[in-house]
């Protein structure tokens, strides 16, 4: 018996076509696609769902089938039926290509494959305003966890100006994007909330494409030790080993873990790899250094596709995974700009995409690049949309050598 | 008409002048020629506009900062500076805001 007979026999039958409407199946339907088509086609025309011998005589090769259940059920059984061989078909494809194709790029291939697959899993989800009863539990749960987080739902960002006015902090399911000019102090910025996340209780991991891991590591170790280390001792080795040792034993213990992934090689890294680490790590918090060292999942050639499949594909792993995702962007330097001020949205490529999928946007800007060593550089940052809240902004005094930093208002 | 030729001689200099502070030698420009360029400029935006717009101009990550580029985009650059100006006063308004959403916020954490 084909399920796709039972679906359309059930429709008929049950009068019910907005449920596969709201299903969005059709290209579930193979064998009887045509019969699908005819069906739509005549409640199109006529405001109604036709009665099942019209279907049967229309189309002399289908057969209705007796069916007893609820369309959705049969639905159901449709999906996961189309599902099923979907991922077989796939998955013997990847076992027949590796015959001929080197492992890695199979599993990108399969990943990305099993992955498009997804949209026939999620759905939309209808959320009913008149429903005061499931209102009121959604509210006791935000409040249960932020009574637990310290006062919001979200990872507090530990600058004062940003919490302040971001309420709801780095909430499960939100894409963060800091933006800046090159060199300007995103990274540092960025993995000072990191260092702060990691503080409050929170496991954060740096994708880290732009620096290597080691680089990366010493930043971070200047910053937790809050004026213990200089960054140019730990790059040139001169540390006291126990001294060091002794700080790292007091530091980290009762800690959660602070992964830095950094690719191999020359190998490029999609979100599809980055959830794969989200899985391996388990992370409270992720951050994409940076936006355009990354390949989107469809390995895009085009730039511009690829920098907006990359926005909508880490939208897609804070909200999949229920956690918060930074991405760093380098703002487009241009002939009609100048890099003095920290950027505008308008001044990042693709910032459309931006706008669209980030729930707040903040720019990072080092004003005194040109200071003597040993000055503190001075990091301003701005708000550039804050879905969750008012703007906000504040300068930062950075002894960047030493990691001791002080928000100012002036 | 007789005006914007001396102005536009000036901004000649200007740019000269500019241009030295940046790259520590005199740029190749043909005084006869180029103030053309820069007339159309004066005629189209204020003598202070024109004289902004050059320093906003050397403030670009242009290669080279050549005349022909600054005659062709002095408009958009104008546009650029006027943006970059107003987005400075109103960072400026959004820190001075924030500095007491901070001091409420701590207060009521406080509390």
């Amino acid at each position: 018996m084909s399920v796709e007979a039972s679906v359309i026999s059930a429709v008929c039958k049950n009068k019910d076509i907005s449920t596969i409407f709201a299903s969005d199946i059709d290209e579930c339907f193979v064998a009887y696609k045509d019969v699908w088509e005819g069906l739509k086609s005549y409640y199109h025309k006529f405001r109604s769902v036709p009665d099942i011998n019209i279907l049967t005589d229309k189309f002399s090769d289908f057969e209705s089938v007796a069916v007893h259940g609820e369309t959705d059920y049969y639905v159901d059984q449709l999906r996961n039926e189309y599902l099923a061989g979907k991922m077989r078909d796939a998955l013997l494809t990847g076992a027949r290509s590796l015959e001929s194709d080197s492992a890695p790029r199979v599993l990108a291939s399969l990943q990305t494959e099993l992955l498009s697959l997804g949209r026939l899993v999620g759905g939309a989800q209808d959320l009913d305003l008149t429903d005061i009863d499931s209102a009121s539990k959604h509210f006791e749960k935000v409040l249960h966890r932020s009574d637990q987080m310290g006062g919001s739902p979200g990872i507090p960002t530990g600058i004062k100006a940003i919490d302040a006015s971001y309420v709801t902090g780095m909430a499960p399911g939100h894409l963060i994007v800091a933006i800046g000019w090159p060199g300007r102090g995103k990274t540092w910025a960025t993995g000072w909330i990191a260092v702060n996340a990691w503080k409050a209780g929170f496991k954060p991991m740096i994708v880290s494409l732009e620096m290597s891991p080691e680089n990366m590591r010493d930043r971070l170790y200047t910053v937790m030790g809050e004026g213990m280390f200089r960054a140019s001792d730990l790059s040139r080795g001169r540390v006291n080993i126990d001294d060091f040792r002794s700080w790292g034993k007091k530091s980290f213990a009762d800690k959660d873990g602070f992964i830095i992934v950094s690719p191999e090689g020359a190998s490029e890294v999609t979100p599809n790899m980055v959830q794969a680490k989200i899985d391996q790590h388990k992370p409270d918090l992720v951050i994409c250094d940076y936006h355009q060292l990354f390949m989107d999942n469809k390995r895009s050639d085009n730039m511009t596709q690829r920098a907006m499949n990359l926005s909508r594909e880490l939208k897609m792993l804070a909200t999949s995974n229920q956690i918060p995702v930074i991405d760093i962007t380098a703002a487009t330097m241009s002939d009609s700009h100048s890099q003095d001020d920290p950027p505008m949205l308008s001044q990042v490529a693709w910032s459309k995409a931006i706008e669209y999928d980030a729930d707040m946007a903040f720019a990072v800007h080092r004003h005194s690049v040109d200071s003597a060593p040993g000055d503190p550089a001075v990091i301003e940052i701005i708000s550039r949309k804050n879905r969750h809240g008012g703007d906000f902004g504040c300068m930062i005094e950075w002894d960047i050598d030493r990691g001791v930093i002080k928000e100012i208002y002036s | 008409m007789s005006n914007s030729k001396n102005l536009s001689y000036a901004l000649v200099d200007y740019y000269a002048f500019k241009f030295k502070e940046t790259y520590g030698r005199e740029p190749i420009v043909n005084k006869f020629r180029d103030r053309w360029g820069f007339q159309d400029m004066v005629e189209s935006i204020s003598f202070d506009d024109c004289k902004r717009v050059i320093d906003f101009y050397f403030k670009t990550s242009n290669a080279g900062h050549k005349l022909n580029t600054l005659f062709t985009n002095f408009d958009k650059l104008l546009l650029s500076l006027r943006d970059a100006e107003q987005d400075k006063i109103r960072r400026s308004a959004i820190r001075a805001k924030t500095a007491k959403v901070v001091e409420d916020w701590e207060n009521n954490n406080e509390r």
